[in-house]
């Protein structure tokens, strides 16, 4: 046997009992950390790291020992003879019984689990703790109290012990340190990738001290600490992989389960959109049940990353290892690959819903769509947010899914197509016409996402689900209350908003032509008959009249003409509404869909730039009451307006929307019974 | 889903009950559904061309970004 001589002195030695210079410190953990990750490959535990079986050469570089010694050797409980043993070592090999040292041990270990080289790993972080604190990171007065601490309590906090400290470091700290195995990082490979960045922003001394990450600067700023310098990640539903070998198209079909085993444990196939690869494509993240998940793209154990409030409306993975995830009218969070907590970057605003999220190259900008939220995403906007200014530019008006090429166009979706447009990065500004590049991609099931089944490397690959052809349109059909769907005999079209007569049998709908026109018919359901009712949109009928949205000059104007087709159209009651002019567009307004039948009527708009909801609400709360006679009312602010009538029930909205239906809420205003659906109140 | 309302002088809400599974019977993307006055039907938009069991195929496209060039020429 040949064996490596070595001389210099144990890691416990050099430290002399205090800890060691950060530089330094991290110098040692990346080489520890590569020298696991080379034992791990070849099936070897360790399973007793700590820092008298690390050894210091004498030109600074550290040496594992020991690798495989518990594996192999049956130790009596104590320190071995010969060695620079520190804290108490508990040995045992038969199941159930616990081998290691204390105070670096594994909690799987200590509760007499099989372990694996993830307890390597809780024992490198429990050694770098006490590298870059002096201080060990489980300590107690005895055996049973160190192993308790180890099972059961966290180590100081890293901004006690020195809030100089990066707060990176606390970041893989927390990881490596995680009770749950599952929650650590899985292998030291990446763990010593982690510490080499962390290396290298000590050295140029780019990092954040730990004790100013959290209240002590401003979360706007952490934010785009946390963002800048992220590039283009990956999509919404299926992130497509750079393949640089040309190759023709290849037809596949999407097996969420396949043969991946973690995928079929953790999930049902339904639970996983949207879904995306990290940038290495060694792991993939997608949604389960409130809970974006990461698992190993090769197949294994799933590991929670974030927590969600609101179904995700897009998810991006970033070269810098951050995840985006849009939770509609909830804003846009930021999340560490390796988990932890999340960064609100997009904060939620009532009156606003995102979608796909981005960043553009650079990192300054983030890309995605918005819309109000009472407008599907056909009606999306795509706008850039500068993350640190917070200046907002709409892109280009209607859109969902944007994604920066660099063939250096913007792609985007809209209609249930792919489409594109020559796009300068620098002045954010599209330079060329959008043109349709891919027809018939589908939609997401779940319609409330407005994300496409489909995605775009920044490279240029595709990865898209066929679905719908837009010249296709749809067919009309209802269910019934046992699920049981019957089509209509109507011609397929492309419809979209629609609005039931008060008797049922008839209803008004929307149809888009394939020069973008709107078009309004009133269809038969009963009798199977159909009638055009003129040029419009968003129709909502009530009573006897549909009311609808057509246009006039520069813009649109609130019409509505009698449901039986008798007369000509004509203006709206609500005539202020329509005094809006610049810079108000009325682009999108959309009726209010009220509880209950009767006159209720509520239409809002929004600005050119920005729903301002909001403002709209502030501006309506700064006034006495609801109008108690009936008599429309507009609220105009600087750059949004909105009006109702009312019967004998009134509408105003809420100052936020309630989670859920499931939150309606009864009260009183004014003496009188209200209740609240979603973001709308009523009072009788 | 549906639930009761009472809608007398004190409005009341019953629990929320299943009717049936969307997903199970429309495996094509669709809208959401708008709801007759009666309550006893949805009105719900149809993709025109599903054929056999509604599954999605997948396609995946390399070097994409040559024929995108060539439909939308950077300007």
């Amino acid at each position: 046997m040949v064996q490596e001589h070595l001389v210099g002195e144990t890691l416990r030695d050099a430290m002399r009992g205090d800890r060691m210079p950060l530089g330094e410190a991290l110098g040692l953990a990346v080489e520890i950390a590569e020298a696991l990750a080379v034992a791990h490959a070849a099936g070897i535990v360790h399973r007793d790291l700590k820092p008298e079986n690390i050894f210091v050469t004498e030109d600074g570089h550290a040496k594992v020992l020991d690798f495989g010694l518990a594996k192999l050797t049956e130790p009596t409980i104590g320190s071995s003879p010969g060695t620079a043993t520190m804290s108490p070592t508990v040995v045992g090999t038969m199941t159930g019984q616990i081998m290691g040292t204390a105070g670096y041990m594994a909690p799987e270990q200590v509760s007499g689990e099989a372990v694996d080289h993830r307890a390597d790993l809780f024992a490198f972080g429990c050694l770098l703790y006490e590298l870059s604190t002096g201080n060990r990171a489980f300590h107690g007065s005895d055996v049973v109290e160190t192993l308790y601490r180890v099972t059961k309590e966290e180590p100081e906090e890293l901004a006690s012990a020195d809030g100089t400290l990066p707060a990176e470091l606390d970041r893989v700290l927390q990881k490596v340190l995680a009770k749950d195995r599952r929650q650590r990082y899985q292998d030291a490979a990446d763990l010593a990738v982690d510490l080499r960045a962390l290396r290298r922003s000590v050295e140029n001394g780019t990092t954040v001290p730990v004790g100013q990450s959290g209240s002590g600067v401003a979360p706007a700023l952490v934010a785009v600490v946390a963002v800048v310098g992220a590039l283009l990640g990956a999509a919404a539903v299926w992130s497509a992989r750079p393949v640089p070998v040309p190759s023709p198209m290849t037809h596949l079909w999407f097996d969420p389960a396949g043969s991946n085993e973690g995928l079929s444990d953790l999930l049902q196939p339904v639970a996983i959109s949207p879904a995306v690869f990290s940038p290495d494509e060694e792991w993939i993240a997608f949604v389960s049940h409130s809970e974006i998940v990461k698992l190993p793209a090769s197949g294994g154990v799933g590991q929670p990353l974030a927590k969600l409030s609101a179904p995700v409306t897009g998810l991006s993975w970033n070269d810098d290892g951050t995840l985006l995830a849009a939770q509609g009218s909830q804003g846009i969070l930021r999340f560490d690959e390796s988990g932890g907590e999340s960064t609100l970057v997009v904060p939620a605003d009532p009156g606003l819903r995102v979608q796909g999220p981005s960043l553009l190259p650079g990192g300054e900008w983030m890309m995605f769509a918005w819309g109000a939220q009472v407008v599907d995403w056909g009606e999306a906007d795509i706008v850039a947010q500068h993350i640190v200014s917070g200046e907002e530019r709409v892109l280009h008006r209607g859109g969902t899914e944007p994604r920066w090429i660099d063939t250096g166009h913007l792609v985007f979706v809209r209609n249930e197509a792919l489409v594109a447009a020559s796009f300068d990065v620098e002045d954010l500004r599209v330079t060329g016409p959008v043109v349709v590049v891919r027809q018939g991609v589908a939609m997401a099931p779940d319609t409330a996402a407005g994300h496409p089944m489909a995605d775009v490397s920044r490279s240029g690959s595709l990865v898209f689900a066929d679905g719908p052809l837009s010249g296709s349109g749809f067919l009309l059909a209802t269910y019934d209350l046992d699920g049981n769907v019957s089509d209509l005999p109507f011609e397929a079209r492309q419809y979209r908003n629609r609005s039931h007569a008060p008797s049922g049998d008839r209803f008004a709908i929307e149809e888009t032509d394939a020069s973008g026109t709107w078009h309004l018919w009133v269809m038969d359901a009963v009798r199977g008959t159909e009638r055009r009712l003129g040029e419009g949109r968003s129709p909502l009928w009530d009573g006897d009249w549909i009311y609808y949205l057509s246009p006039l000059e520069g813009g649109e104007a609130l019409f509505r003409r009698r449901a039986d087709g008798v007369g000509e159209p004509e203006r709206s009651p609500i005539r202020t509404v329509l005094a809006t002019s610049r810079p108000m567009v009325p682009r999108s307004p959309s009726p209010i869909r009220t509880i209950g039948v009767g006159t209720s009527l509520c239409w809002m708009y929004r600005a050119a730039t920005r729903p301002i909801w909001s403002r709209w609400l502030r501006t309506r709360q700064t006034r006495n009451s609801p109008p108690a006679d009936g008599t429309p009312r507009t609220f105009p602010t600087k750059r949004a307006r909105g009006a109702c009538t009312f019967s004998t029930w009134e509408a105003w909205p809420r100052r936020r929307p309630l989670a859920s239906p499931r939150s309606m809420r009864t009260g009183t205003h004014q003496g009188r019974t209200c209740m609240s659906f979603d973001w709308l109140v009523k009072c009788s | 889903m549906r639930l009761s309302l009472g809608t007398g002088p004190i409005l009341t809400f019953g629990e929320p009950v299943d009717l049936f599974s969307v997903s199970q019977r429309a495996p094509y993307p669709f809208s959401e559904l708008a709801i007759a006055p009666s309550g006893n039907e949805f009105l719900f938009l149809k993709p025109a061309d599903v054929q056999g069991d509604g599954q999605l195929r997948v396609h995946v496209i390399t070097n994409w970004g040559q024929e995108l060039t060539r439909l939308a020429p950077a300007q």
